[in-house]
């Protein structure tokens, strides 16, 4: 999946900036004000400070690639026929629409679901990771 | 000093060595220096958060730092903690340096910091008592005791451990959560704690109960308080000597009730002049001072305060006042008219006029 290769720059950059923001919260110049070391400030004070902000990017992220991976098979510029692939069942099953119109829909219909699905498991990771809620 | 170990739990705080005449905390030289990013061309600038900064805290006192925002007090704090290096000057702690004869460990049993900002100060993931727990677990206290601890603690900064200890730092009030963080400050049985700000975030009357708890736990534990604030009147209630930072010096200090009575250097008396009243009602946020805000970049040459100061000389941009006795008190100020000699006008032998 060549969109695998270009959203991982992405996911880096934003683990690295939300790393950045947590090491420098008073909460982490506190844990080195108690003497504890670089180790255990990383495994109790940051690891989940940062892991849920940076889950919540890439299930969001997940929906937005599937949309466009789909598109562009659709198009012709993504998977080739024998492997199966929505964007293109949709572009094939385009024909279908004149003798049956549900069928022709099906793979549309597929794509928009899980995508809402999974635009729908970031937000609710966001609000379950979101301790203030 | 032993008193801390009432609490059954309690770390067994760090050795006194040199005894009630050995002060607890002697600073010299302290100096700390910013580089900053000139534009694409400009050069790059230092800023001078703190220059040259001395003064000693003896065991059992309270020492205040004022002065306005950006004149180098939290830079001063983390200093004094070991948070950040340090381009000079010597921290000894009860006669003894970080290095060789103090661990960094054991300077921090000694030595803790209760942060401006209650919330970003508490790890928003952990429960209050594990955030108490935290420092005596990295110290070597087996879990359920470093718990147990948290909770006696929790009890003494006036929060009932039922209600509060597996609560979030969202989960409570302002005043609640600094007192969480004193609480954790006195978890390693610390003998200096470094306020910073410590009650400035809170409500009139929150910071009246705040700064009471913080009197009593300083009777009952033996504590050395080095108390940053920009609020003189808090500054006042509680402080037996203070402290007057401008720019990243001290220009002025003494026993608080005779700088207060009797400012010698121009800024304290700006300062005060400027100070709001006690009544929360009429507490307005005049800045102290017309002039430019400090500029710890590029400060003036000479005395600091020349650019801003109502009796400013032309000597006062060539010479530069160091730390003066104005009375056999141990008051202390930077400002040629207590200088004799200095060149400034009023300055005579005698006291400077009021
Ligand atoms: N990490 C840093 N990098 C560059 N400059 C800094 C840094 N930290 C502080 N400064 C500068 O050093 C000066 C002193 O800052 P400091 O935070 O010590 O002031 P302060 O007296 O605590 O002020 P306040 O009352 O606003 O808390 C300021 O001009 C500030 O901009
Ligand atoms: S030395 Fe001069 S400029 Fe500085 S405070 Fe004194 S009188 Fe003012
Ligand atoms: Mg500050």
């Amino acid at each position: 999946m060549s969109l695998t290769i270009v959203f991982m720059p992405q996911i880096t950059a934003f683990a690295e900036r939300v790393t950045t923001g947590v090491r420098n919260m008073d909460f982490v110049e506190a844990a080195r004000a108690s003497g504890a070391g670089p180790l255990t400030i990383m495994r109790v004070h940051m690891l989940a400070n940062v892991l849920g902000p940076i889950f919540v990017y890439a299930t969001g992220l997940i929906s937005v690639s599937m949309i466009l991976a789909a598109g562009l098979s659709f198009l012709g510029l993504g998977t080739k026929p024998p492997e199966p692939e929505w964007g293109l069942m949709l572009n094939t099953l385009r024909t279908a629409i004149y003798v049956n119109p549900w069928v022709a829909a099906l793979p549309g219909a597929m794509i928009f679901a899980v995508s809402i699905c999974f635009n729908l498991l970031s937000d609710g990771m966001r609000s379950a990771m979101d301790i203030r809620s | 000093m032993t008193e801390i170990a009432e609490l059954p739990h309690a770390l067994e705080p760090i050795e006194d060595i040199g005894g009630a005449a050995q002060p607890l905390l002697q600073v010299s030289g302290l100096t700390k220096h910013f580089p900053v990013r000139g534009g694409l061309f400009a050069p790059s600038k230092i800023v001078r958060a703190v220059d040259d900064v001395n003064f000693s805290v003896a065991k059992g006192e309270t020492v205040g730092i004022v002065g306005e925002s950006g004149c180098g007090k939290s830079t001063t704090a983390r200093l004094l903690m070991h948070l950040m290096p340090r381009n000079g000057g010597d921290i000894i702690y009860d006669g003894r340096a970080v290095g060789r004869e103090l661990s960094l460990r054991e300077l921090r049993r000694g030595m803790q910091m209760v942060f401006q900002d209650s919330y970003a100060s508490l790890n928003p993931r952990l429960t209050i008592e594990e955030s108490i727990a935290f420092g005596p677990k990295v110290h070597g206290m087996a879990d359920s005791e470093a718990r147990a601890l948290a909770r006696e603690l929790l009890g003494k900064v006036g929060l009932r451990p039922e209600t509060f200890a597996n609560r979030y730092p969202h989960e409570v009030s302002g005043g609640q959560r600094q007192r969480v963080n004193i609480a954790r400050a006195l978890a390693l049985s610390p003998r200096l704690v470094i306020l910073d700000e410590a009650v400035s975030a809170l409500d009139k009357s929150v910071e009246a109960q705040v700064l009471n708890l913080l009197v009593d736990l300083k009777r009952e534990f033996g504590l050395t308080y080095l108390f940053i604030s920009h609020d003189l009147n808090v500054v006042r209630y509680i402080s037996d000597r203070v402290l007057v930072m401008y720019l990243g010096e001290v220009v002025e200090l003494g026993p608080v009730d005779d700088v207060w009575d009797q400012p010698a250097h121009p800024y304290t008396r700006a300062l005060l002049a400027a100070m709001p009243s006690s009544d929360p009602d009429k507490r307005t946020e005049v800045p102290p001072i017309s002039g430019d805000p400090p500029n710890p970049i590029d400060p003036p040459d000479g005395c600091r305060f020349h650019t801003r100061c109502p009796f400013a000389e032309a000597v006062c941009s060539k010479i530069k006042p160091l730390l003066s006795p104005v009375s056999k008190s141990g008051h202390q100020a930077a400002c040629l008219m207590v200088i004799p000699g200095s060149g400034h006008s009023a300055a005579p032998e005698g006291e400077p006029v009021q």
